[in-house]
């Protein structure tokens, strides 16, 4: 097999590479601000709480989490596809270290802010969703566009659990021809491919939402 | 404080979206039934000539697929959907219901028989050994690997070729267990092993690949040897889920057929096994009780 059919034949995956990675931004997404705003606003057992179940995605290697949900689960009757299990496990681990980010920038933010907000009659909701939000947005976006590379390398993982992504034929072609130097050459491009776009997008994206609004942050 | 019990209730819904992320669909009819009605069975598969495999066109060939195939197709079940994954995730995988029957050439043995229940052995498969090309270490048997605590052996994780190794006396400091075949080759080509146990039929198939150089099959190899001085060989079948033991009775009677007409060693013959490979004399029961071999 040439290097160019080995990557012809690495691209028949990406489809579910990208499938994969949507799905678990879906998951992540909503996570990461759902439990980010809660763990910067709760308080006593409520936190724990919180806490606890970030720290269970964020704190479980992905391998172990997705051994577990798609081998164990069933065994208690709970059956969820290969495709739910690789993103959900996926997606709510980035999400996972997306809270913290969230967190992070909401608590970086100055106190005035809020005074400021509650001065001029507006209720808690409205200070996060107005003044809050947009200007932690800004700082955790360099953050969101690591994770998300993050998770597009993860879905690697989704290979162990029966799924036709890059990775998973890219193992299939080296099962049957012998050939591994060539074989994750082409895989490595292929993921390269994928990402650095990604990188390049990131950057615009953080250039707009920080427009205009003095000091960039980095975490 | 009035003003944070929206952000309470916010966080409630979090908590409770959290915990209804799990759904489940109840299959109430048996295996059999559901095969037979719906005339397709998923098998699962390590996608590893010439055990089971996907082929050129997409189709899954290979030795256990054919005799799946021309065990149930006089049943009407002519559809063969297969499953892909590592050669240690069969088991588990039959286990999770992600599919019905392995057809990855697993091996009866007492500790497998303990979790899924298996038909009456299809092949006999012996161990091989790899090596470097001209044989440097003169490695023939297990006695040498562990006369020289120098030599590396790889084997696959969770294989019973393996583990024969390790019954054998190889010391496990001497042993490296890699995910699977392509990467315990690969290993002994960059030399982070001197030899790599597997079975004699997948050495065949693997030396058939012209990619493969620089290694060899070590001729003559002793392997493990039982009580009375055989050299043990691994007898292959199909795992079913322990509770379908009416798919298995089912099948042990189709494959019975397939042994009296003779159809089974053509397919043994035909997907790369030699004589060697057919059948034993021995039944799954018996195999399911046979003692640990000696060291």
């Amino acid at each position: 097999m040439s290097f160019l059919d080995i990557f012809m034949g690495i691209l028949a995956g990406i489809d579910v590479t990208i499938k994969v990675t949507l799905l678990g931004m879906l998951y992540a997404v909503p996570f990461a601000f759902a439990f980010g705003i809660a763990q910067h606003f709760a308080r006593g057992p409520m936190r724990m709480m919180v806490t606890t179940i970030i720290e269970f995605w964020r704190s479980s290697p992905i391998i172990v989490l997705i051994y577990g949900f798609y081998f164990s689960l069933p065994g208690l009757g709970v059956h969820l596809s290969a495709i739910t299990v690789g993103s959900m496990v996926l997606g709510l681990n980035i999400g996972g270290y997306g809270s913290q980010a969230v967190r992070a920038a909401l608590q970086a933010l100055d106190k005035g802010q809020v005074e400021a907000g509650y001065a001029l009659g507006l209720r808690r909701l409205p200070i996060l969703w107005l003044i809050e939000l947009p200007q932690a947005l800004a700082a955790m976006t360099p953050t969101f566009i690591n994770q998300f590379i993050q998770l597009v390398k993860g879905t690697s993982l989704v290979s162990l659990v029966t799924l036709a992504d890059m990775t998973f034929v890219a193992k299939a072609i080296s099962q049957i021809n012998y050939a591994p130097a060539k074989i994750y050459t082409a895989l490595l491009i292929a993921y390269f491919l994928m990402c650095y776009p990604a990188t390049i997008l990131g950057r615009m994206i953080e250039q707009r939402v920080s427009r205009g609004r003095g000091a960039s942050h980095e975490f | 404080m009035m003003r944070r019990s929206g952000l309470k209730s916010l966080a409630y819904a979090v908590l409770g979206v959290a915990a209804s992320l799990a759904s489940m669909p109840v299959h109430a009819q048996s295996t059999k039934d559901r095969i037979l009605a719906q005339k397709s069975v998923t098998i699962g598969i390590h996608n590893r000539i010439p055990w089971g495999y996907r082929d050129a066109s997409g189709n899954v060939a290979g030795l256990q697929p054919a005799i799946i195939r021309a065990a149930l197709a006089p049943l009407g079940v002519t559809e063969v959907k297969f499953v892909i994954g590592e050669f240690n995730t069969m088991i588990p995988g039959l286990l999770a219901q992600r599919f019905d029957m392995t057809a990855a050439g697993v091996a009866i043995t007492p500790p497998r028989c303990a979790s899924v229940i298996f038909s009456e052995p299809d092949l006999t498969s012996g161990d091989g050994l790899m090596v470097a090309a001209g044989n440097p270490l003169k490695i023939h048997s297990f006695e040498d690997i562990k006369r020289n605590p120098q030599i590396r052996l790889g084997g696959g994780r969770g294989s019973a070729n393996a583990q024969h190794a390790v019954s054998a006396g190889v010391p496990a400091a001497q042993m490296h267990l890699f995910q699977d075949v392509e990467s315990t080759i690969a290993a002994l080509v960059a030399k982070r092993v001197d030899a790599v146990i597997m079975s004699a039929a997948t050495i065949v198939a693997t030396m058939s690949d012209p990619n493969i150089k620089g290694v060899e099959r070590a001729v003559p190899f002793r392997g493990l040897s039982d009580a009375d001085g055989n050299e043990v060989a691994l007898y292959t079948a199909i795992a079913f889920r322990p509770a379908d033991t009416d798919l298995r009775d089912l099948y042990n009677e189709q494959l019975k057929k397939l042994k009296d007409s003779g159809e089974l060693e053509k397919i043994i013959l035909q997907t790369g096994f030699s004589k060697d490979n057919l059948p034993p004399n021995k039944t799954a029961k018996e195999l399911c009780l046979a003692p640990g071999p000696s060291k």
